[in-house]
Parts: structure tokens; C-alpha cells; sequence
């Protein structure tokens, strides 16, 4: 889990130092583990601690508070699913573009997996606690997003879709190999091999996307 | 739940009703572990000693709750049967899949609760009735390869797309209404949803003629 919490890359002058950023990843992966196992309610602020291997008022000086690492994990696992939509570029190839979204999206499911499930947790659960990010920056990229997907239909370059359903696909389609990984492996009786299944998957799931979206007559 | 006099339900398939539904919502708020009998009696409306004398145990009413969308979801896979269309049975198994999870988003949700949990109650379920059942969809979608129908696609892998959208329209749906103005969807922008996603996965496996140019998906009353 490289980075969860190190929210701070846009923020050059309080740049954390090597010690800083090392005890965030440690808080981070912590937490990961604690709120996977017990979720928000049972998890505790000591739990996080002793995994993290810190004390309580060290780890206190990073995160004032549970819901605090809590939402930072959340809020960095957000961010990563969404910097690869950030960057889909207007003025790109379209087929390049969404290719690229839907392989980053994929390797992130891979690569973190308990951040996935975390996320997924709290949105069945109704967002409790991340509600203002999905009804503030969320919807605001999403429709930015799905202006530019409209742009590349209405000139012919894609098939005609319903952008937001497409970026629904992408998300629930990458997403899936992490959240409900348990499943995945138990029906193909491949015990452990989630990450293996996942990069196993991306050849279908470009070459569905792909036809399904430039093939044919747009 | 079978239905034994076709009309009227007895007392006891009422009681049963009203319990599995309240089941259905306390465990998809709080999972297998965080929910009590007392709870969903309380949610139902009955009191826990009737409860206790149709499910003895809170697990016994745990995997009726599981089965319940489970049976339902496989029923919408029938239409894989007896059809050798893919585009035909395709069309039916999404059209229905997202029809149940607009219909039935709480038993979704247990389900995807159960699986984010490492599935400690329903692991034999998976490895035995859902393994036998996707094997049995595998050999359709082979069978459509083999005879030109569709492109070579992985099988497994394009159940595993099927499932995912479908699912997230039930598991995802708070953030799908927050998303679009914090209104569940419309009729209509829930059609564009299903037309949207069977498009996608039906030209994606070149299961159209590819001079079938399909209907537009976007309409003045698309998403928000």
C-alpha cells in the first residue's frame, strides 16, 4: 500500500519528511487492516497503533482522530481511482484514452485491494462519513468527465452511450476483482490467486470495452 | 420462498415474508456479525419469539436471506437455456439482472456484505452450487464461440462483467443517486442504463451484425 495517506504531493512546502512519510504508510496499512476486520465502529484507535507499530500519541500527531485516518484512507483511495480520470484527455485518442482509464483502474484493484473493499463497505453502509466528497468533487469530475466521453460521441469517434452508465461499467467492472474477490476464487476453486485472476482479466475486459465501444458503425 | 396455494398466502408464509424482508435490511446494514434477531424482529414488526419459532437461529435466517437473492438471480438465467441466440439470451439475463437490483437492492447488498467479509457463512455455497452453476453458463458461452455466435471471449471473465455492472446498479446505488443530484434514477434514465450496458457487452462480444446500427442510447432526459 504505497502512499495511502500521503495526501501531501500537492502541498510542496509541507512535504513530509522520510520518517513522516514511512509512519503514514505504516498508519495507513494499519488502518487498512483494522477497518477491514472490525469496520468503523469496532475499529479503535490502539488497534491502529500497535499494528502500526507506534505509539497512541505519536500516531495522534499525524491523525487527530479514527474518523480522521479513516477518511484519509478513503480520500487516498478515491484519489487514486480518479487521477487516471483526471487525465483522460479531450484532445487524446478516445480508444487510447479509455483503454488506459480502464487498465490503471484495473491495476489498482490488483495492486489494493483492501482499499477497494474498504470503499465498498462504506457505500453499501450509505457513505456515512464520505457523503460531501461524493456530492462535492466526485459529481463535479463525473460530469466534467462524461462532457468530454459526449464530445468524442458527437464526433463519431464512439459508439452512442450513456457516458455516466460507461464510467459506471469501467468502476463496477475493475472493482469487482478486488471486492468481491473471495467469490471469484472460490468459484474458479483458485484459492489465493485474486491478483493472478485480475491480470488474467484485462484481456477480455479491453477487448469487450474496445469492440463495444469502436466497433461498427458509431 | 415457494408458493404452496397460488393466491393466498398463509399466516405462516406472511410471517415469513415480513421477517425475510426485515432480515434483508438489517443485514444489509449490519452484516452477518453486527445484527441481531432482536433488531429485525423489532423491524418486522413481530415479536422475537415468532421469529425464533420460524428461524431457530440467527444464521438459519441468515442463509434463507442469501439463498432468497441467490434463487432469484439464477431464475434470471434461465433464459441462457433455452436459446441459442446470445443476443437473445444475453439481452433477457442483463435486462432482468438490472431489473432485480433495482428491485431487490437490500438482498444484493447481503450478498456483497457477505463477500466483502470473506464469505464466512456461504464459502461451501460458492465453491459448490454457484462453481457448478457458472460452470454450466461457461459451457453456453462456449458452445456460442464454437458455433461463430459471438468472439472468443474468456467465459468466466465475461459472467464476471455481467455480475459486476448489474450488481454495483444495486450495491453502488447510494452513490449512483448521489451522483445524479441525489434522486434515484428515473425510468427512463434507468433504461439508458440497461440499453448502455447491453450495447457495450453485446457489440463487445460481436454478437450484432455490425451493420445493425442499434439505437441511441442518449436522450434529452439522460443523466443529469
Amino acid at each position: 500500500m504505497s502512499d495511502v495517506l500521503n495526501n501531501t504531493s500537492e502541498n510542496p512546502e509541507k512535504k513530509p519528511t522520510r520518517i513522516q512519510a514511512e509512519n503514514q504508510r505504516k498508519i495507513g496499512e494499519a488502518a487498512l487492516e483494522t477497518f477491514a476486520e472490525f469496520g468503523f465502529r469496532g475499529a479503535t484507535i490502539d488497534v491502529i497503533a500497535t499494528r502500526a507499530g507506534m505509539s497512541k500519541p505519536n500516531m495522534l500527531y499525524y491523525y487527530k482522530s479514527k474518523k480522521d485516518i479513516y477518511l484519509a484512507v478513503l480520500e487516498q483511495t478515491l484519489k487514486d481511482w480518479l487521477t487516471p480520470l483526471v487525465e483522460l484527455d479531450p484532445a487524446g485518442d478516445p480508444q487510447e484514452e479509455i483503454s488506459s482509464y480502464i487498465r490503471r483502474k484495473l491495476e489498482l484493484s490488483r495492486q489494493h485491494p483492501k482499499a477497494s473493499r474498504l470503499f465498498a463497505q462504506e457505500i453499501l453502509n450509505g457513505a456515512p462519513h464520505i457523503q460531501p466528497v461524493l456530492s462535492g468533487s466526485l459529481k463535479e469530475l463525473v460530469e466534467r468527465k462524461c462532457a468530454v466521453i459526449q464530445g468524442w460521441i458527437d464526433e463519431g469517434k464512439m459508439a452512442r452511450v450513456d457516458p455516466v452508465h460507461l464510467v459506471f461499467m469501467i468502476w463496477a467492472t475493475t472493482q469487482h476483482y478486488a471486492d468481491f474477490q473471495v467469490q471469484i476464487e472460490a468459484v474458479m476453486g483458485r484459492a489465493g490467486a485474486g491478483p493472478t485472476i485480475a491480470k488474467e482479466a484485462e484481456k477480455t475486459l479491453m477487448s469487450v470495452f474496445i469492440s463495444g465501444l469502436f466497433s461498427g458503425d458509431t | 420462498m415457494a408458493q404452496k396455494n397460488a393466491n393466498r398466502p398463509s399466516v405462516r408464509e406472511e410471517n415469513e415474508r415480513l421477517i425475510l424482508e426485515a432480515a434483508e435490511r438489517i443485514f444489509a446494514e449490519h452484516g452477518f456479525r453486527g445484527a441481531t434477531t432482536g433488531q429485525i424482529a423489532e423491524e418486522a414488526g413481530i415479536p422475537k419469539a415468532n421469529l425464533h419459532y420460524y428461524f431457530p437461529t440467527k444464521e438459519a435466517l441468515y442463509r434463507c436471506v442469501v439463498e432468497r437473492i441467490f434463487n432469484i438471480w439464477l431464475e434470471a438465467a434461465n433464459s441462457f437455456d433455452d436459446c441459442d441466440d446470445p443476443v437473445e439470451a444475453l439481452s433477457s439475463y442483463i435486462s432482468k439482472k438490472m431489473d432485480i437490483s433495482r428491485k431487490y437492492p437490500m438482498g444484493s447488498k447481503v450478498w456483497a456484505n457477505e463477500i466483502l467479509h470473506r464469505a464466512p457463512v456461504i464459502q461451501d455455497y460458492l465453491e459448490t452450487i454457484l462453481r457448478e452453476w457458472t460452470d454450466s453458463r461457461v459451457a453456453i458461452i462456449r458452445r456460442w464461440i464454437t458455433a461463430g455466435a459471438i468472439k472468443p471471449v474468456d467465459p468466466e471473465y465475461l459472467l464476471y462483467m455481467i455480475w459486476s455492472t448489474t450488481q454495483h446498479y444495486a450495491d453502488f446505488n447510494h452513490q449512483i443517486d448521489t451522483l445524479n443530484g441525489g434522486k434515484p434514477l428515473t425510468d427512463r434514465q434507468f433504461e439508458n442504463a440497461k440499453r448502455t450496458v447491453t450495447e457495450i457487452i453485446l457489440r463487445g462480444i460481436g454478437a450484432y451484425d455490425s451493420r445493425d446500427n442499434r439505437a441511441d442510447t442518449r436522450d434529452p432526459d439522460s443523466f443529469e
